[in-house]
């Protein structure tokens, strides 16, 4: 599964409660929409580090980053060169 | 004299009328104007049939247009009710029906939402909208824009109402699966917010951070104090919460001298924000309620910024706050969480141990009580839960008069301070919120394919709690733990979804038949479950 699918997946299933991947687009604004508050911040990013072994900073946890599905992987990909 | 909330507010803008009042984002408003504004709104709503002891919705993130409702609400002598502006619909028009709101002040920004709601049954009469947004299709029931509000030329009414009016009701989570309103008057409210405002030393030069949402009591602070003050309340922006790295350049850009929060946001600064990249000259007060502070997080916070002054405030909804720490100079070796202190002015606290008796010496136990004037008027619309947690003063001699039970299990330590032992019910804390493990209970069993269902806490150094469901399903049920964890998302505030849900055949049982909840965080990999 490739990084979008599987960040995708798990906003949908932790954080929205929702069974259907396709309720959000890669490119849906999950900060602006309050898909992703705070709490799923903290979620999200131990999830990237532990599934995609990303060497995220502080500095890497900014609204840029998390602004959808596509600047995650986006980051995550960053993260792993 | 100030009797009321809003005295505040119309002193500050007598005797600071150019003082900033309320700063969100590049916008803000001074005192006289809002001041102005609010009694615009003031007025629109007592055009519209509003009058003193009526309830008014608030359904839409903070924002000044949410701040200026809160004014306008009161100043037309009415209840202002802040909805959480990300529940559920379902929750949100349970609590329109449970209070009686007829006049909802939102956004059409929250349409979508608002729609659902009024497709629920919730019988509203009128929407105001607090910002510069059109609702595109026509709603269901009239609405009042922004413009007209600002355009409208009547006098506020003449206030009424007397201090033991309610100024607000705040909804917390509820053990019989509704939440419950808790209703404050505007005494209660005010002897905190006096208490607090001296506590602090608040003085107009002061800008205090505006961190919890409104429906959660910390608001409360916030508000009123710097109101008080007529110091400047800066809304922090909505989501910056979420990334604590930019969070801290805000506080230091943004001259905050006064905070206030759950502990969870200030443990995810000093993990996550990188705080000592900037100094913080203006910071003076630190102040956390809501949750016990992990005592490491909190060392590592007065190391990073060492020239504030910390408190730590306690007490439940139904009290404002109650008691008081000061927190000194932590040792190193500490590991005991600090004590939730003193009693705040005008109110008494004590603890009584399972004999009856008055809690009196160091390392005795007991339930906390509270009396005085912060105590609440209790619970809206129910009697019974009412009279369950607003009882008797056990230590009343010859007069009649109330306190509060608290549920919570204290001890004194050496110093004559209150510490917080546990719970003696299902109530948890995570993220600084309550959570009955009864009302999550209950909605699992809402869902047809539940047999069986028990909620466990487990004890988390970042959040307080994390909850895990364990549900038997019935024979005939084609559900899964995704459905479940869908149902719970369409039925319960974000906050209060486990975090994980497990099948199983079955439960283990206690000896008396009961579900062994002892057990059952032992298999979910914690030692004791929190709350019990």
């Amino acid at each position: 599964m490739d990084a979008e699918t599987s960040i995708r997946r798990f906003i949908v299933r932790n954080l929205m409660m929702k069974k259907d991947e396709n309720v959000i687009s890669l490119d849906e604004p999950l900060l602006e929409k309050g898909i992703v508050d705070s709490w799923g911040i903290v979620e999200l990013t131990e999830f990237l580090k532990k599934e995609f072994g990303a060497d995220l900073d502080d500095a890497d946890i900014l609204p840029e980053n998390f602004h959808s599905v596509r600047t995650i992987a986006a980051l995550v990909n960053r993260g792993k060169s | 004299m100030h009797y009321l909330l809003p005295h505040l507010l119309t002193r500050a803008a007598s005797q600071s009328p150019d003082q900033i009042a309320v700063v969100a984002g590049s916008d803000s408003v001074s005192y006289r104007e809002l001041d102005r504004i609010s009694d615009r709104l003031a007025a629109v709503l007592s055009s519209h049939g509003v009058a003193r002891g009526d309830r008014v919705g608030i359904f839409l993130p903070k924002s000044m247009g949410a701040i200026v409702g809160i004014y306008g609400i009161m100043k037309a002598g009415a209840v202002y009710v802040p909805v959480d502006p990300a529940a559920p619909p379902g929750r949100v028009a349970y609590i329109v029906e449970n209070c009686g709101i007829r006049v909802l002040l939102t956004s059409a920004k929250k349409a979508a939402a608002v729609e659902e709601i009024l497709s629920k049954g919730a019988a509203l009469d009128r929407l105001i909208l607090l910002d510069d947004s059109a609702w595109s299709d026509g709603p269901a029931v009239p609405v009042v824009t922004w413009t007209d509000v600002l355009g409208h030329d009547g006098n506020a009414p003449v206030l009424e109402s007397i201090e033991t009016d309610l100024a607000y009701i705040l909804y917390t989570s509820g053990s019989t699966g509704v939440p419950k309103g808790v209703m404050i008057s505007h005494r209660n409210s005010l002897t905190f917010v006096d208490w607090a405002h001296d506590a602090v030393g608040a003085t107009s030069e002061d800008r205090f951070s505006s961190h919890a949402p409104l429906h959660f009591d910390l608001s409360v602070f916030d508000l009123f104090v710097a109101c008080k003050a007529a110091a400047t309340l800066v809304l922090v922006p909505d989501g910056l919460s979420s990334f604590p790295f930019r969070l801290a350049e805000w506080i230091e850009k943004e001259r905050i001298s006064v905070w206030y929060s759950v502990p969870t946001i200030l443990s995810l600064l000093v993990r996550s924000g990188d705080l000592g990249r900037f100094r913080y000259p203006h910071l003076r007060t630190i102040i956390f309620a809501g949750e016990v502070f992990p005592v490491k997080y909190l060392r590592d916070l007065m190391a990073l910024v060492p020239k504030a002054t910390y408190f730590n405030f306690y007490g439940p909804t139904e009290t404002n706050v109650i008691t008081y720490y000061r927190v000194p100079p932590i040792p190193e070796d500490r590991t005991a969480p600090i004590p939730i202190g003193i009693a705040c002015a005008n109110t008494e606290v004590f603890a009584i141990a399972d004999d009856g008796k008055r809690v009196s010496r160091t390392g005795e136990v007991g339930e906390l009580y509270a009396r005085g004037s912060l105590v609440a008027q209790g619970y809206w619309g129910d009697a019974e839960k009412t009279q369950r947690h607003f009882v008797a003063n056990p230590l009343s001699r010859g007069f009649r008069e109330t306190a509060y039970r608290t549920g919570d299990i204290v001890t004194l330590d050496d110093d004559g301070n209150y510490v917080f032992l546990g719970r003696r019910d299902d109530m948890v804390k995570s993220r600084g919120y309550r959570i009955e493990l009864g009302e999550v209970e209950t909605t699992l069993y809402r869902h047809e394919g539940v047999r069986e269902a028990a909620v466990v806490a487990l004890p988390d150094p970042s959040i307080g709690n994390r909850l895990v469901a364990f549900v038997v399903l019935s024979d005939e049920a084609a559900a899964d733990a995704e459905d479940l964890h869908e149902f719970c998302g369409e039925h319960l505030p974000r906050y209060m979804v486990p975090e994980s849900i497990e099948l199983r055949d079955h439960l283990p049982k206690t000896s008396t038949g009961k579900v062994d909840k002892v057990e059952l965080a032992r298999r979910a990999g914690g030692t004791a479950p929190a709350g019990n």
